[in-house]
């Protein structure tokens, strides 16, 4: 019989499993089974409780079996009726949150700051993530204040919070050490620093370039910043004020940044970046970043060569910073970032081809909805994406390790016999359909064929009746038969021209099919 | 320093060549390298409580994830995502259940966080969804609750079962 190996692990390993589950599953499924899961259940007491709309009455039945007291986190993610149920539990119950850690609401009211979050309820947080279920205005600053110095909060997640200086006065001493906003001034961003002299984890969306207020964020004032961590995750503020604000903070160690806009131009504009990092943050530990720019439809792509610099000793065995260069098919953009990618990246659904210095090789990828990536894909349809020979190499290259597509559709791309030939050389072996309908030099009729003659030389008759090609198409089949003793069936005068060089030609039959 | 190496031990005997910074990833060793000053080539960590087949598959793991960023130092507020497994992990873990809680249960003594969340987050994947009756038939547990046991955890939560 088979071992029993979850009831046999240790309580607290079943504890670090418990914490994975919802409520529902911990109580109503997992306290079930059998006495021993039951006994340790109820002895757990780091429930993450969630309320949505949906489950509002059976969560409210649930916790009766759980005291407040063993309660860790709660989410009263975007409901509506969040302060009746948060008021319920704490008067109905009348056991208090004593290990409540993190605390997620939709909204700060007057009469919550009031009445709910008073010291007698023993909330010493460290978390506190408020969604504002309505845009947030300037009145929310000093409730957020006050809120901050009574449940002595450590960590502040405002995710849709735009601050401005004016509006929002800290508390004294303010004892954040991590800090999510919406957005930031560019100008006042020292200023923030200067009121939270222990945050060490500051995290934006945007840090917003003022066009009438350009200068440098300094103060004269003698302060070390405590920061070691700035993520900025749309950011739009040039190298030259980058490094302002960098300067400003010689603690820090890990950067993380999204450029999602187009701040860069052009693979120059990468140069510099590869540049400005290597040279002037290289004190940094981590160092995690996704540029990217458009390019013009029909511009040649070598990924190989916009990676290169990040191939350099400085990236692969100093820092251990690994890039992926990728090109998104039907988006002509190409990005740059560092692998594993942990960026909300906008072009979902995308496949994109893609190099990285850490496995030095292409390879094919698609993003799902949920960020996660696939290289698993069955079908690819990439019609009409003005890939070009340049983007076929790539791509052939990229599949060349494949073992799951079986469609490739590349209608309608302007590849011509060079960028055939590279699907054919790199799928022989494979079971993918490439289909290359309406390119150029009727790629997708001859290339096959004429690698067949090459490569066998038992073939002996060759039909090109019924084959419509113009005099690149010709040339080729006229080299590639260079060397073959062949018949050849064909109604089409400009291949004759061709073939006059070869000698080998044993037999020509150049009769014309039809009227 | 890159490339340096130590040897680590299984109960079995058998002895593993691996970086130290791979090897680091466990605070278990990490500690013991520091505390005792085991930086020498010749010196073994015996990992008692670690077969070889199961460190073998540990040691794949923490290569694969040696240069993983740190944890953000926020990790315990994380929201506890179990979707969030990247493939090369489900794949590593696409084991059977003995090997899967003797990589948690080394995890746990090896003290290696990333592996133990991992793995624990493969757990709760598996229970998710199902029946009591289903987890018990897929991890083999007996119902021992006597009919008296089971008539009062029937009562008990009647009323929190979802209508």
């Amino acid at each position: 019989m088979e071992n029993t190996y979850l009831i046999n692990l240790p309580t607290e390993i079943l504890y670090h499993i418990f914490d994975y589950c919802d409520i529902e599953t911990i109580l109503l499924k997992l306290g079930r089974i059998c006495k021993r899961l039951r006994t340790i259940v109820y002895q757990y007491n780091r429930f993450h409780v969630e309320f949505n709309e949906r489950n509002i009455m059976s969560v409210r039945h649930l916790l009766h079996i759980v005291p407040n007291h063993s309660i860790v986190s709660l989410n009263m993610h975007l409901m509506k009726r969040w302060y009746e149920i948060f008021n319920d539990l704490v008067h109905k119950y009348k056991s208090r949150f004593t290990r409540l850690r993190y605390l997620r609401i939709p909204e700060v009211k007057d009469e919550h700051s009031k009445n709910l979050f008073t010291n007698e309820n023993s909330i010493e947080l460290i978390s506190l993530k408020i969604d504002f279920i309505d845009t947030p205005n300037y009145a929310i600053f000093s409730k957020l204040s006050s809120m901050l110095t009574k449940l002595n909060v450590q960590k502040l997640f405002c995710k849709m919070l735009e601050y401005e200086a004016k509006d929002m006065s800290w508390p004294i001493p303010c004892k954040l050490t991590y800090l999510k906003l919406r957005s930031c001034l560019y100008s006042e961003y020292f200023l923030l620093l200067l009121q939270l002299p222990c945050l060490k984890i500051l995290e934006l969306e945007e840090c917003i370039m003022e066009t009438e207020n350009m200068c440098t964020p300094s103060s004269n004032i003698s302060f070390i910043s405590q920061l070691t961590c700035l993520i900025i995750t749309n950011c739009s503020v040039p190298i030259e004020y980058l490094r302002s604000l960098i300067l400003e903070t010689p603690k820090l160690r890990h950067l993380k940044l999204c450029y999602q806009k187009e701040i860069f131009k052009s693979v120059v504009d990468i140069c510099d970046w590869e540049k400005f990092i290597r040279t002037e943050l290289n004190f940094l530990d981590t160092c995690e970043f996704l540029v990217c720019y458009k390019i013009a439809p029909n511009d040649k792509i070598n990924l190989q060569l916009i990676l290169a610099p990040f191939l350099e000793s400085f990236w692969v065995n100093e820092k251990r910073w690994f890039i992926c260069c990728e090109y998104v098919l039907g988006y002509s953009t190409i990005v740059l970032y560092t692998v594993p990618m942990n960026f909300n990246f906008y072009y979902y659904g995308g496949v994109c081809y893609a190099i990285s210095a850490k496995i030095n090789n292409y390879h094919l990828i698609q993003r799902l909805h949920n960020n996660i990536w696939t290289d698993g894909l069955k079908i690819i349809s990439l019609e009409s994406n003005e890939i070009g020979d340049n983007g076929a190499r790539d791509l052939a290259l990229a599949l060349r390790n494949n073992k799951t597509l079986t469609t490739l559709d590349l209608t309608r791309n302007k590849i011509g016999i060079p960028g055939a030939e590279y699907f054919f050389e790199s799928l022989q072996s494979s079971l993918v359909k490439v289909s290359l309908e309406e390119n150029r030099d009727s790629c997708h009729l001859v290339v096959e064929p004429v690698s067949r003659i090459k490569n066998d030389q038992s073939l002996t008759k060759f039909s090109l009746n019924k084959i419509h090609f113009n005099d690149v198409a010709a040339k080729y089949i006229a080299d590639a038969l260079q060397k073959n003793t062949v018949l050849i069936f064909s109604h089409h005068s400009n291949i004759f021209n061709r073939l006059l060089y070869i000698k080998t030609i044993e037999e020509l039959d150049l009769t014309r099919e039809g009227p | 320093m890159a490339g340096h190496k130590i040897k680590l031990q299984s109960s079995d005997g058998d002895t593993f060549d691996v970086e130290v910074e791979i090897a680091k990833q466990s605070a278990t060793i990490k500690t013991m390298l520091e505390d005792l000053g085991m930086d020498e080539e010749e010196d073994v960590i015996p990992l008692p409580n670690v077969n070889s087949a199961i460190l073998k598959k540990v040691i794949q793991w923490a290569t694969h994830h040696k240069d993983d960023p740190p944890p953000p130092e926020d990790d315990e507020n994380r929201e506890k995502n179990t979707n969030d497994i990247s493939s090369w992990d489900q794949d590593f873990l696409k084991v059977d259940q003995g090997t899967l809680f003797e990589l948690i249960l080394a995890a746990n003594y090896l003290d290696i966080k990333g592996l133990l969340d991992v793995t624990c987050k493969t757990v709760a994947n598996m229970i998710k969804g199902k029946t009591p009756e289903e987890i018990r038939r897929t991890f083999n547990i007996k119902n021992d609750f006597t009919p008296q046991e089971e008539e009062q955890i029937k009562k008990e939560n009647e009323w929190c079962e979802e209508k």
